[in-house]
């Protein structure tokens, strides 16, 4: 089992609502997943209580055996917020080398990275992240996501803000990652983005996971 | 350390790339010797004047830094990206504190020299004085970066980070002020105050990453 959440609850403030109630969630190598809830239903913060990001309030999340937050469970995970985390004043190329540095990835070079490429990244390599678009930010954050090669893909409203050819790319990619025994657990508001027959809907409902679509 | 250097180099660059931040904080420096020097002119001792305007102005550096770093990062979502990395919360810490002492050793630098102009014998390279400003810078670099990473998602940072880094210094800047009085009146101060000026601050500057960093992760 590569993703197992546990009865995870959380509330933010001792005595506030609960965000998420009890979910429960486990993604095996090949598994695309994806949690469809309106805005405020729990989407980001199910996807950073995985990524260790933030501690439930109970429950327990494993990540490949570890717990979600340890240096081990982060080496396996690739993360992509709905708010880039890529520095703006940096160059997508700059960017990329940082994060390859943080995850020990030797020898990187983004020019020579498939991803890139099939993203169309390479003629926005040397510009600073804060003259791109969104839709290419986005593009750059699953770049970034990728390039240490995760066994799990998180990934935060993925679809939201490309446009069709951007979903097609993506797709794909997930769906090659997902053959080579990867898992992806993807949130989208609406189970309409969500492309495709590859992915297993599950609705998430003030905080609750309440069925399969 | 590989991912020491990726950070560091990441710290300093984008600190460069902000050019306004970086025209207010050197301009603030500029702005602030020249004050503490026209009072300077006026004072019976001038070196006790710049002594507790240099003591002030180093909190003040304290406090932008704090807001600048960790805080920065956590409101534009890039502390995200580096918490979900494989990286030890101590070592993005260091950096930051690293990056931030430099910054603050600057400032303070750009003070004394700009008080210097207008306040006879004060001389900004008078090792005893450069010494103290390294000090200074490394323990503000380290106390500085504790609180903003130790706010960083907090409600409360917008009074906490004030609060915190005042509380956390004060110790600290009592134990510096005498070294800096015996140091700006031009002679050198007792080796007794220099180490134990030396200690508190890699003591206070070490204790304060470790904890960051736990808060961190």
């Amino acid at each position: 089992m590569l993703v197992k959440a546990e009865d995870v609850w959380k509330r933010y403030t001792i005595d506030g609502p609960w965000v998420l109630q009890g979910v429960s969630i486990e993604a095996s190598p090949g598994d695309m997943i994806a949690v469809v809830g309106s805005n405020g239903s729990g989407k980001t913060t199910l996807i950073k209580i995985l990524a260790g990001l933030i501690r439930p309030s109970r429950g327990r999340v494993l990540i490949d055996g570890h717990n979600a937050g340890s240096i081990e469970a982060k080496r396996i995970l690739g993360l992509v917020l709905h708010t880039s985390t890529l520095y703006p004043t940096l160059t997508v190329r700059e960017n990329l080398q940082l994060y390859a540095d943080l995850y020990g990835v030797r020898n990187y070079d983004p020019s020579s990275d498939p991803v890139v490429e099939t993203l169309g990244l390479s003629r926005v390599l040397d510009q600073p992240v804060y003259s791109l678009s969104f839709g290419w930010r986005k593009r750059a954050d699953l770049v970034r996501s990728l390039l240490h090669k995760p066994k799990v893909l998180l990934l935060d409203e993925p679809f939201t803000g490309l446009d069709e050819r951007g979903v097609e790319d993506l797709l794909a990619i997930l769906e090659e990652h997902t053959l080579k025994g990867g898992a992806v657990i993807a949130t989208s508001p609406r189970g309409s983005d969500v492309p495709g027959g590859s992915f297993r809907k599950l609705r998430l409902v003030n905080g609750r996971i309440v069925g399969a679509e | 350390m590989r991912e020491l250097k990726a950070l560091l180099r990441k710290d300093l660059t984008t600190e460069l790339r902000d050019k306004g931040d970086l025209i207010v904080k050197l301009s603030f420096a500029v702005a602030a010797g020249v004050v503490a020097s026209a009072a300077a002119a006026y004072a019976e001792e001038p070196a006790m004047a710049v002594a507790g305007a240099l003591i002030i102005f180093t909190v003040m550096t304290g406090l932008f830094e704090a807001y600048s770093s960790f805080i920065r990062e956590a409101l534009t979502g890039t502390l995200d990206g580096l918490r979900a990395a494989p990286v030890e919360g101590w070592l993005l810490l260091a950096s930051k504190a690293l990056v931030s002492s430099l910054w603050v050793w600057l400032e303070l630098i750009i003070f004394a020299a700009t008080a210097a102009i207008f306040t006879l014998g004060l001389n900004p390279s008078w090792p005893p004085l450069l010494a103290w400003t390294v000090g200074e810078a490394v323990f503000m670099g380290g106390i500085s970066s504790f609180v903003s990473a130790s706010l960083s998602y907090g409600e409360a940072r917008a009074g906490g980070v004030a609060l915190l880094v005042l509380s956390l210094s004060i110790p600290f800047l009592r134990v510096s002020v005498d070294p800096l009085i015996v140091s700006l009146s031009g002679t050198y101060p007792s080796p007794g105050g220099l180490a134990s000026m030396s200690i508190a601050a890699l003591g206070f500057t070490a204790f304060t990453v470790v904890l960051g960093g736990l808060t961190l992760e």
